[in-house]
Formats: structure tokens, sequence, C-alpha cells
């Protein structure tokens, strides 16, 4: 067994009715300031103006931004902080997907150092003390974001991704309440569940940080994600398969934040940020020709987890393989690069989408080392 | 108790072990062409060494403070850079579990790493040829 740190600073809570939970905890605080983070999509959900109405009826200050662009962009991080400054908040409030999580994270440094240059704290671990309290409450299942250690930006000027770690950056509170996620259109909910299925799948594999603590989330989690993401995309508005996958992507991100993810994740971010793809469509993509190269060499890990997930002691790899590509026809996502709207790649394209991918902290996870012809091949496999 | 019974003592080593790097253009190319300026703080005891590649022609080794701004930075106790050159240290559960700080881009940190890996093979002679005492 890995020697192993397991945490998780973050309380998570769930309910069918996160304003009345949200509403009765501000009763009990003194807040004089509170920002409010969305995105223009979920700010014209009825359930969010409900939420701000409810805000507004209890008097508390509350600097709305509804302006969050998909992915955490840097300048719009810089934006929100100089107005959360300025208004001197004292406690975040972020409802939306990993975009608007991720921001939130990121504003929080910014509010706390008063300090609105994000790019001085890029690093891991850098963070010395707490931040202000973030309460999260993901619209989306999932990234994992309302639990996880990491926020990831764009960098829109160079098309990177930009990687902040720490302990403080994850969110005081998680609020899971899955009525928020019946407007999730298909498409994302697919996407973003297989956002989760590939968390679960990589941080049990992390052979080098794993520990049967993280173990066990992966398994329920996975367990959940297969049983129940597939009526969630036929039928928005079924809460059982919503509240499964929902604390099923919480779990996923409380493990990979403790035994990380892998090779996946890496060309995910090396793709989505050169391409704007979507993240959980481009792990989608990914997933099947990462495990097959992973199971060249580290078969062992998907093995034992395909045994417990599918209760078969006879269950290996190949049932996992089939599984994933079974969901994926069922959910509809594309399944490869190029009907992901990915242009054709040039050599030079090839090799830069590589090259970022093997120094993505991602790989570092990765049961077996990579180098760049590898990743180029996954790339060539997963792009028709 | 530490490997290193002072600062000048670790200084001593690291200036060794990167000078052995700086010879050998296996490791020292790659960083050339990396441009890459990477400090590293030490702490128990306490120094700061800075390698300079940023000309692209020669690399600087700065032990001690020094105005160059580095691109990325690397904290950490000496006992994990003494482990980490022995090539016993799992850098992503040192990164997890905090005994790593980078500050910077990590990608840039973490593309030195198989880079200088080859220097895990001098580094156990610098310790030896220097009569410094390691508990097992
Ligand atoms: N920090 C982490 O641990 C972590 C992990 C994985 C991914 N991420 C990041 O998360 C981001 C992706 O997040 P995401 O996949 O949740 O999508 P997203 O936050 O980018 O949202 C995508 C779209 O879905 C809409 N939407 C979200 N919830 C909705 C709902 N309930 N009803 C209707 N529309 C809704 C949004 O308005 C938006 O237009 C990426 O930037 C990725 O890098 C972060
Ligand atoms: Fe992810």
């Amino acid at each position: 067994m890995n020697q192993f740190v397991f945490s998780n600073s973050t309380n998570v809570v769930f309910t069918y009715d996160f304003i009345e939970y949200i509403i009765d905890k501000l009763d009990d605080l003194n807040v004089n300031n509170l920002l409010l983070l969305t995105d223009e999509g979920l700010s014209q959900q009825q359930l969010f103006k409900d939420f701000y109405q409810s805000l507004q009826n209890l008097k508390i200050p509350t600097t709305l931004y509804d302006k969050v662009k998909s992915d955490a962009q840097i300048a719009v991080v810089e934006e929100i902080s100089r107005l959360a400054i300025a208004n001197d908040c004292q406690l975040i409030i972020a409802i939306g997907g990993g975009s608007v999580i991720d921001t939130a994270k990121l504003v929080n440094i910014s509010l706390t150092h008063k300090d609105t240059s994000i790019m001085n704290y890029q690093g891991i671990n850098l963070l010395e003390s707490a931040l202000k309290p973030l309460w999260v409450i993901p619209t989306t299942a999932g990234t994992g974001s309302e639990v996880s250690l990491v926020a990831v930006a764009k960098d829109e000027s160079s098309n990177k991704k930009i990687f902040f770690g720490s302990h403080y950056l994850s969110s005081e509170l998680a609020i899971l309440d899955p009525n928020l996620l019946v407007t999730l259109p298909k498409f994302l909910t697919a996407a973003t569940g297989l956002d989760a299925v590939t968390h679960a799948i990589e941080a049990y594999t992390a052979s080098n940080c794993n520990s049967p603590i993280t173990d066990a989330l992966c398994i329920e989690s996975l367990k959940k994600l297969f049983a129940y993401l597939p009526t969630a995309c036929q039928d928005p508005s079924n809460i059982e398969a919503r509240e499964n996958t929902l604390v099923a992507s919480t779990m996923a991100g409380i493990a990979f934040s403790n035994s990380g993810v892998g090779v996946v994740h890496a060309l995910a971010h090396s793709i989505g940020a050169m391409f704007n793809t979507h993240h959980g469509a481009t792990n989608a993509v990914f997933l099947i020709p990462g495990i097959k190269f992973n199971c060249q060499e580290a078969s062992r890990f998907y093995d034992t987890l395909s045994v417990n997930v599918f209760n078969d002691k006879k269950a290996n790899h190949v049932d996992l393989i089939t599984t994933i590509d079974n969901l994926l026809n069922t959910v509809q996502l594309p399944k490869s690069l190029k009907s992901l709207g990915v242009p054709e790649l040039s050599k030079a394209l090839l090799d830069e989408l590589a090259t970022t991918a093997l120094v993505d902290p991602s790989i570092m996870f990765n049961p077996v080392e990579l180098n760049l012809d590898d990743l180029k091949q996954i790339i060539l496999t997963a792009y028709n | 108790m530490s490997i290193f019974k002072d600062s000048q003592e670790l200084d001593t080593v690291m200036e060794q072990l990167w000078t052995k790097i700086r010879q050998d253009p296996e490791m020292s190319k790659p960083l050339l062409e990396s441009k890459l300026i990477v400090t590293f703080h030490y702490r128990h005891p306490e120094t700061k060494l800075t390698i300079d590649c940023s000309n692209g022609e020669d690399f600087h080794i700065i032990t001690g403070e020094n105005q160059v701004k580095p691109i990325i930075e690397l904290f950490m106790k000496a006992d994990i850079a003494h482990d980490f050159w022995l090539g016993k240290v799992n850098v992503p559960m040192a990164l997890l579990s905090g005994k790593i700080v980078s500050k910077g881009p990590i990608n840039k940190a973490l593309a030195l790493l198989p880079t200088v890996k080859p220097a895990f093979k001098l580094y156990p002679s610098i310790i030896k040829d220097l009569n410094i005492k390691t508990h097992p």
C-alpha cells in the first residue's frame, strides 16, 4: 500500500432545498457583503432568480456578477476581483459548473490578499493561510471542483491552462441540490458525467498516490455513474438519477484531490485550451484510448477496478472498456476528436499538443510513464 | 536532524552537483534550450540556489541572495532535496502532501524533472566525497 495522507476540508451538505439551507445559515451569520457568482445561462434559471430574491429579502448587501465565462479566464477573474475588493466582500457564494466554481476560487485568492494580480499566486501549495469563506453550489455533475483543491484557469494569450493548487483553495461548504440539475441539457449532462467517470477511473489507477480510502470513493462513484448517467440524460427531471450522479461526482472529486488524475486529463487540458472543447466531452474522447494505452503495462489496476465495480470476480479491463463504450453510445457523446470539432492536426500542431500534455501536472499521477511519441500516438488514435 | 550540518555544506553539495549537470550536454543542452530560471529555497539549513539558463548559451549557478527574477521557485526542506537527488522522492505525493511548494508555472517545473534525472547517478558520489554522513 502507498504511504498516504487523506484530507477533505470541505463540508458537504446534501439537500433538496439549497435556498432554505443557505438563507437559514446566513440568518445566523453577520455578513455585511457577499459576492454572488454565476454565469449568464444560469442567471436566467428560475431557481437562481428565487435564490437572488431570497437574499434581497434578507437585506444582505450582495454584489452579483453573472457573466462568468466558460473556463476560468484570467481577465474575468481580475475584473471580478476588482469589484469584490472595492465592495469589501466577506463571503463568496458560487452557483454553477466548474467554470464558475474555479473562477470563484481564484477570485477568493485575490479578494483575501487584496491583490488583483492572480498570476502571482500561480503554483502548488503556495498559499500560506486560509482564504475568505467560499460556499459553492454545483449545477453540473461534474467536475468535483466543489471539493477539489485545484483551480484550472485559461490564459487567453497563450492558449494554455494555468494551474493553482492548495488546501486553502477548497471551498468551506459545498451544497448539493439535485433540483438545480434538471435544467442541464443532455449534452452537458453527458459530458460533465464523463468528466466524473474519468475522475473516478484516473483517481483509482493513480497508483503512486491512491489509497484504500480513495479507492472506495472511486468504486462507489463509478457504480452510481454507470447506473444513473443514462437516465439523467434521457429523463432530465429524474431526481433519483440527478442526485446519484451529483453525489458520485463529489465523491470522485474528493478522490482525485487525494490521489490525482492521469493522462486522459493531461490530453484533455491540452486540447481544451487549444480548441475550446468542453472539458468533460474531451475527457470522454480520450478515456478509452488512454485506458488502452495504460493497460499495455498496468492492466492490473483496471482489472481490480472492474472486479469491484461490476461485483464480478471474473471481470477485467475489457469489461470496463466495453461499459464505457456502451455508455458513450447511450449518452450520444462524440467518440473522436474529429466529431468533437477539432480540425485536422498538422505535424507541428500535433507536436505542440503532445508537448503541452507531457508537462501537464495531471500526467505525473498516471500509472505508466509516457513520452512524446506515446502522447502523439494517443492523440492520433483519438482523432478518428 | 538534517543531513546537512549547515548552509555552507548544502551550498557546496548543490554547487558541485549543478556543475556536473552543466558539464553534461545530455542535461545542460535541454536546460539551456528551455531558458529556464529556477530558484530553490531550502530550509533546515536555510539557503537559496538559482540556476539561470536564460541566455541560452551558458548557465549560471548562483548560491545565496541574488537579483535574478526566477520563472519558477521551489521550496522544500533540504532533506527532501537530498532524498530527491537520491531518486527517493515520490514527487506527486510530495506535492499532494505539501512537502514541496512550487511557485510559477508548474508545467515548467515538471519539465525539469526528466531532464535532471541522470544526475541521480552523480549525487551519491558527491555526498561520499564530501564525507557527509547520511542516516539510513
Ligand atoms: N477545479 C477542478 O477540480 C476541476 C476539475 C475538472 C474540471 N474543471 C474545470 O471545470 C470547467 C468545466 O465545468 P463544467 O463542465 O461544469 O461546465 P461549465 O461550468 O463550463 O458550464 C457549461 C455550460 O453549462 C451551463 N450550465 C451549468 N449548469 C447548468 C444547469 N444546471 N442548467 C442549465 N445550464 C447549466 C452553463 O451556463 C454553461 O453555459 C473547465 O474549466 C474545467 O477546467 C475543474
Ligand atoms: Fe476533470
